[in-house]
Parts: C-alpha cells; structure tokens; sequence
C-alpha cells in the first residue's frame, strides 16, 4: 500500500531551464537550446506540460485530459504522456516512478482508443521536428564557409574559396556620411 | 516553368487571409525543393494548411515542421536580439536592426518568415565598438552583419536615419527599427542587391508596402535620385506582377503597362533554379560542383547572365536599353575582384 501511495504523490515539473516555448495555432513548440532539440505538443500533451507545476499530482494531470476515455485509458495516457516528457527531458520528477509503471505503446494506446474516436484526438501526443537553423534566411555567409566570390560573404571577402575577415579596416564606414 | 509556379504559390502568401491555391499536390512536389531552398515555406504552409487535400499529403508535412520551425527560431532570435540592444545600448551605442526580424513582425504572425542573420546599423563611427561587443557576446547563435546598408541608404546621412526610425519592445527592451519608408527602401534595394535571387525578399517588400502606415510618404521613400527611384519602382513593379501585390496607389502603378520584361525573366528563372545545395550562397552552385565541366560553364553562364546585378553594379535604369555594356563591365570587375581580391574595387 505504501507503494502503491508513493506512485500517487508523484508531482512533475515542467523543465523549462534553457527551453524556448511558443504556442502556434493549437500547439506547443518547446526548442531545448541545451540540446538542440525541438518538439511539438499537440493541444492534450500542451495541457499536461503546462500543468506540470510541481504541485499538481499524476491523478490531477490524468482529469485534465480525456475525461471520456475509462480510467484505465487515460491512466496510460498519462503515463505515455510523461515517458515522452521524461525522454526528451521537457520534465523532472517523474524518474523511478514512470520505470515502475506499465508500459503501453502508443499504437496499442491509439488502437483502444480509437473505439471512441472523439476521445482519439484528445491523446497526448510529442514528435520531434525540425531543430530552428538561423541559416534559412541569411542572405550571406559567414566566416569560414565556402564562397566563390566576394559577395557571397558577409565580410564581402572570398579568400581561396573561404570567406575571411572584412578587407575593410575597422571602424571605417562603407559609404555613409 | 518552376519559377512561375513559385510566383503563383507565395502570392498574397504574407496577407492575414491569403488567396486561395490554384496548385495541386504534384506542382506543390514538384518545386519542394525551391521552396524549401528559398525560405518560404512557412508562406507556402499558410496557403496550403486549410486545403485538406494538400495537408493530407507528406509534402505538406515539411512546409508544416519548417513552419513550426521559424516559429521557434524568431522566439529564440528575439531574445537575442533584447540582449544585443541591451548590451549596446548599455555601451552608449544606438543601433538600428533592420530586416530579419524587423520584416518577420510585419507579417501576420512570426512564423510566417524565417529570420537568419542580425543586421544591425549604427553610427560609422561607433562599428569598431559595437563588433567588438557583439563578439565577446558568449555563445551568441546569430551572425551579426554591420555591412547590408551601404548602397539603400548611402544618399542619407546618419543622423536622418535615425530621425526617421521608430522604437518597439522586444522583451521589455526598446528596439530600434528603421522608419518605413527606410525600410521599404532598403528592402527594394536589397532584393536588385542580390539579383533577385530569393523570391522570400520579394514578399518581404510586399508585406512592407501593403502595411506601410497612412502618413507614409512616398517622397521621403524614393527621394530625388533618378536611379533610386527607378531602382525602388522597379521591385514594386516585380512585386505586383510576380506576386500580386497591390500598387495601384503607389508612384509606380504607372509603369507597369511599360516595365521590360527582362527582370521578370531573369528573376524567375533564378527562382526556378534555386536548391537547397546553393542556401546561404544565392544562386551560384557549391564550389565543388563547378569542378565538373558541365556545372562550370553553367555558373560561368549564370554569373554573366545576371543583368539585374550588372545593372545594380553599373548604377544603371531597369530599362528596354541594352544590358551588354554593363554585363562587360561587371564581367571585368569580377575578373578583377576573382584576381586580386585583396584590393578594394
């Protein structure tokens, strides 16, 4: 029973040390910086992170989704919800508790569920996307990338193939007054 | 044509509604690969994410993480953005961040534009400082260019660029952006700067105009010099017939009737020839590419063929004249630069 009852006090928190978070339309998109991983939370997975305060038990994170699925459904909901928190690092707190809990892959979990398909959509789900590259706009290279002319180089200096450092002595202005 | 299908693709992309899709599965398959390479593919998922028959499709799944993408990145990029104006602006240096994300908050929302690069403006005299400051920045992600303003505001001087630029709060830091008719300007001259290269630039000018504020003056915009003023007139006129956007209330409606047909070409064409190997290098292939003779000649090929860069470095019109001598006399300034590249040209 006191086992039982530890499994119940369990408490996750969100970790968000390092962790750039932006809503977009219905999702959640957490950027790790640390890790250089980005992940997306749809609209049920979002609610369980952000509710993940360290004050709210693994019971109370359960209610707040799929309150239509039976207890058993939304109990492996939860707890798949969590695993995949817990792995990509976006909560503490739930380590030795989720190791003892019954694992349910997500296709066996989706296949359950599916029986009431309102409730299919409200299954928390976390995919990986693409990790943001501040190269997709930049209208130049920077230092050490290959160039073939000059202008291709934000220093405007295509060495050997290779952008170097501005020509250009420091502190002088291109062309204002 | 691949560079008319990506015209018909990103136009009105940047409006809070854009324009229902004329574009089936397979086009949209069939010109990924630019769309990708030319940093519209958060335009081209808001075009396509309300057609169930496009969003059903894996294609679309790569406009949608990219989409996602930008979103995460011009979060990440505005903090560092707050932390650059405090750190300069603690240092008595005034800067002035211009495109990226100065360009991206015109959209109806971040993630519709990628941001790469910071781009900031400052006094010429406070440069040397401000690099220096920005390099001692620890891990900072971002390039910091000071180099982009010189030939779009090269007629102004330093204290009426600042006169003109306005303050918004990013992350409860005051940030400095150009006003909006600089803006405007600097983007037109940008987009000639680098041949039209990416279509992405295009729509950047196109979301300046349509949100350009009521008191806009179009005199303070193009300013007297004839060939900035063709210059300028000359990417709104490529803006309304590549992309759609809406002139007719601007000095340049009434050019389109006998604008030349050869920047249209040009630009498309270089549209349809971006890939994914040439991001971050314009148009030109990787250097190791031209070491087969086949890619060779065909760079060789398009670095002649640039009219509109040849016409930009000549300071010449966008006009029906002939581009000869001023491809020759690009040609040879690039042989130079190729030569001796340690000298200034």
């Amino acid at each position: 029973m006191a086992k039982l009852q530890s499994k119940y006090d369990v408490r996750p928190i969100a970790s968000t040390d390092g962790m750039i978070v932006e809503e977009l339309d219905t999702e959640l998109l957490i950027y790790d910086t640390a890790r250089d991983k980005a992940h997306c939370l749809n609209p049920a997975a979002a609610t369980v992170w952000k509710h993940c305060d360290g004050q709210k038990t693994v019971e109370e994170l359960q209610a707040l989704i799929a309150p239509e699925a039976g207890a058993a459904d939304s109990r492996d909901m939860i707890v798949g919800c969590l695993r995949d928190f817990q792995r990509r690092h976006l909560v503490t707190g739930t380590t030795g508790w989720l190791d003892s809990e019954r694992q349910v892959s997500r296709r066996e979990l989706l296949k359950r569920v599916s029986v009431t398909a309102a409730v299919v959509v409200l299954v928390p789900l976390v995919t990986t996307i693409v990790a943001p590259t501040p190269a997709a706009a930049a209208s130049c290279l920077a230092g050490g990338a290959t160039c073939s002319i000059g202008s291709q180089c934000c220093s405007g200096n295509c060495s050997g193939f290779t952008c170097g450092p501005p020509l250009r002595p420091r502190g002088r202005s291109p062309r204002n007054s | 044509m691949a560079g008319q299908q990506i015209a018909r693709m990103l136009s009105g992309a940047w409006r809070v509604a854009p324009p229902v899709l004329d574009f089936d599965r397979n086009l949209l398959d069939g010109v990924r690969p630019q769309l990708l390479a030319s940093g519209t593919a958060g335009l081209v998922w808001r075009k396509i994410r309300g057609d169930q028959s496009m969003t059903d499709s894996p294609v679309a799944d790569v406009f949608r993480d990219w989409y996602r993408s930008n979103a995460l990145n011009s979060a990440r990029q505005q903090q560092a953005i707050a932390a650059i104006f405090s750190r300069l602006t603690e240092n008595k240096i005034n800067p002035i961040i211009v495109k990226g994300w100065s360009v991206a908050r015109l959209y109806p929302e971040l993630a519709a534009r990628p941001v790469g690069d910071i781009d900031l403006y400052v006094a010429p005299e406070d440069r040397a400082k401000a690099e220096q400051i920005v390099r001692k920045l620890p891990d900072f992600p971002y390039h910091v260019d000071f180099e982009h303003l010189a030939l779009a505001l090269s007629k102004d001087t330093v204290a009426s660029v600042f006169e003109r630029s306005e303050i918004r709060e990013l992350h409860g830091t005051p940030v400095r952006v150009l006003g909006a008719e600089d803006n405007l300007r600097l983007l037109a001259v940008h987009f000639l700067q680098h041949g039209g290269w990416r279509p992405l630039w295009l729509c950047d000018v196109a979301v300046a105009l349509e949100n350009r504020p009521p008191q806009f003056d179009w005199k303070r915009c193009l300013g007297d010099d004839q060939i900035r003023i063709n210059w300028v007139e000359s990417v709104l006129v490529l803006a309304h017939l590549l992309l759609g956007a809406r002139i007719d209330d601007t000095p340049a409606a009434d050019w389109i009737a006998e604008f030349p047909q050869w920047p249209r070409e040009s630009i498309l064409e270089k549209w349809g020839r971006l890939s994914i190997e040439t991001v971050g290098q314009g148009y030109f292939p990787p250097v190791g590419s031209m070491l087969k003779p086949g890619n060779f000649i065909r760079a060789i090929r398009h670095r002649w063929d640039d009219s509109i860069r040849a016409t930009v470095e000549a300071g010449g019109r966008f006009d029906n004249s002939s581009r000869l001598p001023m491809k020759i006399r690009w040609g040879l300034k690039r042989a130079a630069q190729f030569y001796f590249p340690r000298i200034e040209h």
